[in-house]
C-alpha cells in the first residue's frame, strides 16, 4: 500500500507517495479501497473482467493495484453510464487492444 | 489559469511543411545535445528536453500533428475546430459543471505541459464525462456519500529513471466546486525501479473530492516513457538501430554504441544483413524478478551518397569481380 514515507532527500515536508507495484491487496482492503460490494467484486471475477492474483483454489482471494484501477472503472462505467457487464469487457478489450497498437505504431514510427 | 500555446515546430527548429525524417533527424539533434544526462546545464537542459520531447511526440504522429495543425491561430477559442471535441477528452483539465460551474484540472511536474495536457492528454478517450459525472453526483447525493471520481494524467518517465527510481514532486491545482476557489496542492509520487510502459501508478486520495462526505477518488499516473534520441523500447527491451557502411556488414567489425550506463562495445560478425540483431545482454530497462532486459542493435546499411573517382573505381572492380546477386 502507497503510504507517507520519510525518504532522506525529501527535506522539504511534502507528503511522499511511495507506490508498490508488487503489493498485493485483499479482499477487504480492496472492498475498503473501491467502494465496490463483496459481490460485485466476486461478479468481476467471475465474469474474468478482473483477475485475482493467486488461484483462488489454492490461495484466499487477493488482487494487484491493475485490479484496483479496474474495478474503480467497472463501478464508473455502471453507475455513471448504466453500461452492463458485456458492455464493459468490449470497452476494455478495445482499450487494451488501442493501448497495444498505440505503443506498437510509436515503436515502429521512424 | 491560461494556457500558453506551444509552437512545437519552433521547438524542434522545423518548417511547418518539415517531413517526417526531418522531423526526427532534429529532434535528435537536439535531444542529444539537451539530454540531461550530457548537458552542463542539467536544471536548464532538463526543462529543454521535456519542451523537445512533447513536440516530438505530437509531431512525429501523424494524427496528433494534423489536429495540432488545425489549432492554428483560434486554438483557445471556444469554437472547435472541426475532426475534434472541445478539450480534447484531456484527462487533466475538464470544464463545464451541470450549473455553468467550472472546474479545472492543473498538473505540474508530469514532464508535460498544461498545453499537451489540454489536446493530447487522456488519450484513448479516457477523460471526464462531466454531465455523466454530475448525474452520477446526484445520484450520490440521493443514495447518501459518495466517494470522488479517480483522474487519470500521464506522466513522462526517462528511461534513467526507470533504471533507477527517482522521486517526482507533483503539483497539483484544481478548483473547489463550493467556493470556485483555486486550491494548489504539492506532493511528491516516487517512481519505483523497472516501472513500465503504461503502467498506473495510484495516488490514493489525490482524486476528485467525495461527495457529503465520501472518500476522495484517486490519481493515476500513466507512465510515458520519454522518447529517447538513440533507443526505443518495447517491454523491458531497448533496441538501437546500428548504422553500417557496406563493408563494415560484409567484413565484420567491432563498434561501440550507447547503453543507459555508458558505451558498450559490440562485436558485428562478417556477413551481417540488414535488419538483423545483435543482442547485449542484460543492458535494457529492469524487468520483472530483478532481472534486466536487453539491449538490440538493429542493424541497417548504408550506401555513400557520393563518392570520389577513386571509390568509384573500387567499387566498380568489385561489381566486376563479385558474383554476388542478392535476387537470385
Amino acid at each position: 500500500m502507497a503510504q507517507k514515507k520519510d525518504l532522506p532527500p525529501a527535506g522539504r515536508g511534502l507528503q511522499v507517495f511511495d507506490p508498490q507495484p508488487g503489493s498485493l491487496y485483499s479482499l477487504e482492503t480492496v472492498i475498503h479501497l473501491t467502494g465496490a460490494s463483496r459481490r460485485s467484486i466476486l461478479i468481476y471475477c467471475k465474469s474474468g473482467l478482473i483477475r485475482p492474483a493467486a488461484d483462488p483454489k489454492e490461495e484466499p482471494l487477493a488482487f494487484d493495484e491493475e485490479a484496483i484501477y479496474h474495478i474503480r472503472r467497472i463501478e464508473f462505467l455502471r453507475t455513471a453510464h448504466g453500461i452492463n457487464l458485456a458492455g464493459i469487457r468490449m470497452i476494455f478489450d478495445l482499450m487494451n487492444e488501442l493501448r497495444r497498437l498505440q505503443h506498437e505504431m510509436r515503436f515502429f514510427r521512424p | 489559469m491560461p494556457v500558453e500555446f506551444k509552437d512545437y515546430y519552433k521547438t524542434l527548429g522545423v518548417s511547418r511543411e518539415a517531413s517526417q525524417d526531418e522531423i526526427r533527424k532534429a529532434f535528435r539533434k537536439l535531444a542529444r545535445e539537451f539530454h540531461p544526462d550530457v548537458a552542463k546545464d542539467k536544471k536548464r537542459a532538463e526543462e529543454k528536453f521535456k519542451e523537445i520531447n512533447e513536440a516530438y511526440e505530437v509531431l512525429s504522429d501523424p494524427a496528433k500533428r494534423k489536429k495540432y495543425d488545425t489549432l492554428g491561430a483560434n486554438w483557445n477559442r471556444p469554437q472547435s475546430p472541426p475532426g475534434w471535441e472541445q478539450g480534447g477528452g484531456g484527462g487533466l483539465r475538464g470544464q463545464a459543471g451541470p450549473n455553468g460551474q467550472e472546474y479545472e484540472f492543473h498538473f505540474g511536474g508530469t514532464g508535460f505541459s498544461d498545453f499537451f495536457e489540454q489536446f493530447f492528454g487522456g488519450r484513448g478517450g479516457q477523460g471526464f464525462d462531466f454531465e455523466e459525472f454530475a448525474r452520477q453526483q446526484s445520484r450520490g447525493t440521493e443514495a447518501g456519500a459518495a466517494r470522488g471520481k479517480d483522474i487519470e494524467g500521464d506522466i513522462m518517465v526517462a528511461l534513467n529513471e526507470a533504471l533507477q527510481g527517482s522521486v517526482r514532486t507533483i503539483s497539483f491545482r484544481r478548483q473547489n466546486r463550493q467556493t470556485g476557489k483555486a486550491v494548489s496542492e504539492n506532493f511528491r509520487v516516487r517512481i519505483p525501479v523497472g516501472v513500465h510502459e503504461g503502467q498506473l501508478i495510484r495516488v490514493p486520495g489525490k482524486g476528485e473530492e467525495g461527495f457529503n462526505g465520501g472518500a476522495p477518488g484517486d490519481l493515476y499516473l500513466r507512465v510515458r516513457f520519454e522518447q529517447h534520441p538513440d533507443f526505443r523500447v518495447r517491454g523491458s527491451d531497448l533496441f538501437y538501430d546500428l548504422d553500417l557502411a557496406p563493408w563494415e556488414a560484409v567484413l565484420g567489425t567491432t563498434v561501440s554504441i550507447p547503453a543507459l550506463e555508458g558505451p558498450v562495445s559490440v562485436r558485428v560478425p562478417a556477413g551481417a544483413g540488414k535488419g538483423q540483431q545483435l543482442r547485449v545482454r542484460g543492458k535494457g530497462l529492469p524487468a520483472a524478478g530483478g532481472a534486466r532486459g536487453d539491449l538490440y542493435a538493429t542493424i541497417s546499411i548504408h550506401v555513400p551518397a557520393e563518392v570520389t573517382p577513386e571509390e568509384e573505381r573500387l567499387w566498380q572492380e568489385l561489381a566486376e569481380k563479385s558474383a554476388f546477386n542478392p535476387r537470385k
